[in-house]
């Protein structure tokens, strides 16, 4: 269970009932998370506006799709933006940067006038990533970022699928140790 | 347990990373196996955060417009709905939380009433009914069995709310009681997410788990409603007393002082009888859910009255 189901237990709550001011309590607290990966996956503002409008769309018009008792709302509309930008991807298939050269990116940084505490927790994401040895970065990238299987993964970085699904897991594994030591995993 | 352990296989399906079929079977073993799942559940929180990591703020003219394009599309409950609403969406989604946890065995416990938990669930439903067919709505579907059955149809009426104004508060339907009444639907509501609250504690009983009261807003809606069932529950019962008042002075949460005139009609005047209990057990004995004798209260005045209004509030029960 997360520390914040309570409070996501009301905003559902307040969702269904269709409380007028609802939606802009959750747009204010999430559209930084939910803009910045549908910007950074599909590298398009102009797409990234579309995909986090059509996510508040969707939690608007069907709040029950929505559980807080599986998840977060946070990671819900993560994982709903994720989706739809990886979906845009497939759609559009005209990315001009190369996946090889994107995965070894930092993430952008949040501008200044970031909420402090959500700049505080970006910031420990991007260290905890940079930290991982950079083939496990590039494969976490690939497949978080890129929606690729790990058979693509494997494809695309010339490894056994194997070794693909190991470093899927070792990265995801030391990103959630270093941010449960930090702290970090309360805020998601 | 179907499968067998295979982190790989966890990390991979957390990512969204591999074909249908081996997602299948991941979760497949997943709903076995609570070890997996929790690591899985460890490892969804990381794949989140890497989207975190790179928080941006959108163009502030992006949030007018998500807002006006969301309204356009559902229209926001006028206040008055939306404080009716959610306390109801909240016992409803609270004992389907509940329902989702149950065995096979705790569906066939009994309940209050000698009623099962399956039974319980159908006996609400039906009172739910009620409203949801006043207000235009179909039964729900028999196939999609108790739980989710029962649930539709409360969501169905929750969303038919939200799309209309505060006007349809005052549209009359059946109210739900040992005496066929009808009210407006801003009681039947109150009525709702009382009968969705006593109900759930009767299963929570059934399993020995603790019982859960509701927020103090409902709380007080429920007495509100009860105070002014009771002028003519007391008729019903020949018990009314025209001319004289009974003060409810009700502590704890959702607790505060209500004037009750003691028949149908009656404007309150001096209290004639002050009775003090806790609100929420003064809910539970509307609810029948508590015997006289076991209402923790106190009564100063005249103590016939306060029995006979405590004879009456036990009759407004949905069973």
């Amino acid at each position: 269970m997360y520390p914040g189901r309570a409070r996501d237990r009301e905003l559902h709550e307040r969702l269904v009932a269709g409380d007028g001011t609802v939606l802009a309590d959750v747009y204010d607290d999430t559209s930084s998370l939910v803009y910045g990966i549908a910007a950074h996956i599909t590298g398009d503002w102009a797409a990234a506006q579309d995909i986090t409008q059509e996510t508040y769309l969707g939690l608007w018009e069907h709040p029950e799709r929505f559980d807080p008792d599986r998840a977060s709302l946070r990671t819900w509309l993560s994982s709903v933006a994720r989706h739809r930008a990886i979906d845009w991807l497939r759609r559009t298939r005209t990315r001009a940067r190369s996946a090889i050269a994107f995965a070894a990116d930092q993430p952008p940084a949040p501008p200044a006038e970031e909420v402090a505490v959500w700049s505080a927790v970006a910031k420990a994401v991007r260290e905890a990533v940079q930290a991982l040895p950079d083939a496990q970065r590039a494969a976490v990238s690939l497949a978080y970022f890129h929606g690729k299987t790990y058979r693509q993964v494997a494809a695309e970085l010339a490894i056994p699928e194997g070794t693909a699904k190991s470093r899927l897991r070792l990265a995801l594994g030391n990103l959630a140790n270093r941010l449960a030591a930090d702290g970090i995993t309360d805020l998601l | 347990m179907t499968g067998s352990h295979d982190a790989d296989a966890v990390a991979v399906w957390v990512l969204g990373a591999c074909p249908p079929d081996e997602a299948e079977r991941v979760e497949a073993h997943l709903a076995g196996c609570p070890s997996c799942a929790a690591e899985a559940s460890r490892l969804r929180q990381a794949a989140s955060s890497l989207g975190a990591a790179g928080a941006t703020m959108p163009p502030p003219a992006l949030r007018d417009s998500v807002l006006s394009a969301a309204h356009a599309r559902r229209r926001p409950s006028a206040p008055a709905v939306s404080e009716l609403a959610r306390p109801y969406a909240g016992q409803v989604a609270a004992l389907d939380a509940l329902l989702s946890e149950l065995t096979e065995q705790n569906w066939v416990a009994v309940a209050a009433r000698n009623r099962t938990v399956r039974g319980t669930v159908v006996h609400l439903a039906a009172n739910d009914g009620m409203v949801a067919g006043d207000l235009g709505l179909g039964p729900a579907e028999p196939a999609l069995g108790v739980q989710r059955g029962w649930r539709e149809q409360a969501e169905a009426v929750l969303q038919r709310l939200s799309a209309g104004g505060e006007a349809m508060l005052d549209l009359p339907v059946r109210l739900a009681g040992r005496r066929p009444s009808r009210g407006p639907l801003r009681d039947a509501l109150v009525q709702r997410t009382f009968e969705t609250w006593i109900h759930a504690d009767d299963i929570r009983l059934a399993l020995h788990r603790p019982p859960l009261p509701p927020s103090p807003e409902h709380v007080h809606l429920i007495v509100g409603l009860a105070v002014r069932l009771l002028p003519d529950a007391l008729r019903g019962l020949g018990l009314d007393h025209p001319g004289r008042t009974a003060r409810l002075a009700l502590t704890g949460p959702g607790g505060g002082d209500w004037l009750l005139p003691l028949a149908p009609g009656g404007t309150p005047g001096q209290p004639d009888v002050t009775m003090v209990a806790e609100a929420v057990e003064f809910c539970r004995l509307v609810a029948d859910r508590r015997r006289d004798d076991a209402l923790g209260y106190s009564v100063h005045g005249d103590a016939a009255l306060a029995a006979d209004v405590l004879r009456a509030a036990s009759t407004l029960a949905c069973d």
